[in-house]
């Protein structure tokens, strides 16, 4: 008997220390969230660009401008994919009616990991969701939490035109 | 099983994991808070994911999937000229018709990044300069971003990015703005 009471002392130590780690604080979220942003991965795609190719940084994570110019770059006119004629950057500030202010933490992470928004589209593949698959649930949940911090900015992006439109 | 031979292999067991230990000492440790156990694990994840560098550095087929048979290679010499299409066939368009095409790191000698130090490319994701002096310029490559990325994290792109296969492909020179 006490013999096996030792033997599960024993084991004991060897997994307690592997027990999960404390739940991250927000404050630990944010600041991981804001150097995957600001070091890592940009998400550049979605802020304009001025017209010396710098980014517009009064439009920060505002999405393509609305009405889009006919040409310049990307983050600016949009993308040409098999599925669209012209696809472009949404707002991804936390603005309620023109940004992803009203998303849960849980809809963000099945649009980035899944490509469905919470109104049920299917993301291009212009946006990576492809890739994005697979970054961990902290560093998505950190992205969202750094996300919700930012200015919010009104701009509704301009609709896709399908690459079968007229 | 003798007393002297239990001697000796304790000796011999002892001895091992001594060594073990230098073996650990000398090899650098990748920072606790990353889930990524190794730097060749941390860099894939960088590349792949996180930081979806394959995303405008590997072309990409007719459904706008990469292509991966022509992993991280750049834009293609033979699109050299092109002006309209996806950016992994025609480049970015820039400010006063410039261009920029996403460039070779994969590790070939002559096409892709196969010369750079690990020092060297550590220095350009930090100052935006790369090793032969030239700055680069303002393009999709968010040199702003990039330059605020701790260095292991530098180091571990750098690292995995040796291990993918070296193609050559000579990308089309970037139109600079008139």
């Amino acid at each position: 008997m006490a013999h096996q009471l030792l033997w599960l002392v024993a084991i004991a130590g060897i997994f307690l220390p592997l027990k999960p780690a404390r739940a991250q604080t927000d404050a630990e979220l944010i600041a991981r969230g804001r150097y995957i942003a600001t070091a890592i991965q940009g998400c550049g795609c979605h802020t304009r660009e001025k017209p010396d190719g710098g980014k517009d940084e009064a439009w920060h994570y505002a999405g393509a401008p609305n009405p889009p110019p006919p040409a310049g770059p990307p983050a600016n006119s949009g993308w040409t994919t098999p599925r669209w004629k012209r696809i472009y950057a949404r707002n991804i500030t936390p603005d309620r009616e023109t940004g992803i202010g009203n998303w849960t933490e849980a809809q963000f992470i099945r649009a980035l990991r899944a490509g469905i928004t919470p109104d049920g589209r299917v993301l291009d593949p212009q946006m990576p969701w492809d890739a994005f698959q697979k970054i961990t649930d902290r560093d998505l949940k950190s992205l969202w939490a750094y996300l919700k911090t930012i200015k919010p900015i009104k701009n509704k992006a301009p609709d896709g035109v399908p690459a079968d439109a007229k | 099983m003798n007393a002297r031979m239990v001697k000796i292999f304790s000796f011999a067991a002892v001895n091992v994991a001594i060594a073990a230990c230098g073996v650990n000492a000398t090899r650098e440790t990748i920072p606790g808070d990353w889930e990524q156990t190794s730097y060749i694990a941390r860099g894939e994840y960088l590349v792949n994911h996180l930081g979806d560098c394959i995303g405008c550095h590997t072309p990409r087929d007719a459904n706008n999937q990469t292509d991966k048979s022509l992993f991280l290679s750049g834009v293609p010499a033979k699109y050299a000229g092109v002006k309209t299409g996806p950016s992994s066939i025609a480049g970015f368009p820039g400010p006063r018709g410039a261009r920029f095409y996403a460039k070779n790191i994969t590790p070939d000698n002559e096409t892709g990044i196969g010369k750079w130090s690990e020092d060297q490319f550590v220095s350009a994701f930090k100052t935006g300069i790369r090793p032969d002096g030239v700055k680069y310029a303002l393009s999709p490559m968010e040199w702003s971003i990039y330059g605020n990325m701790k260095e292991e994290d530098a180091r571990a792109i750098y690292r995995y990015l040796r291990t993918v296969k070296a193609i050559s492909n000579k990308v089309p020179a970037n139109i600079p703005p008139r």
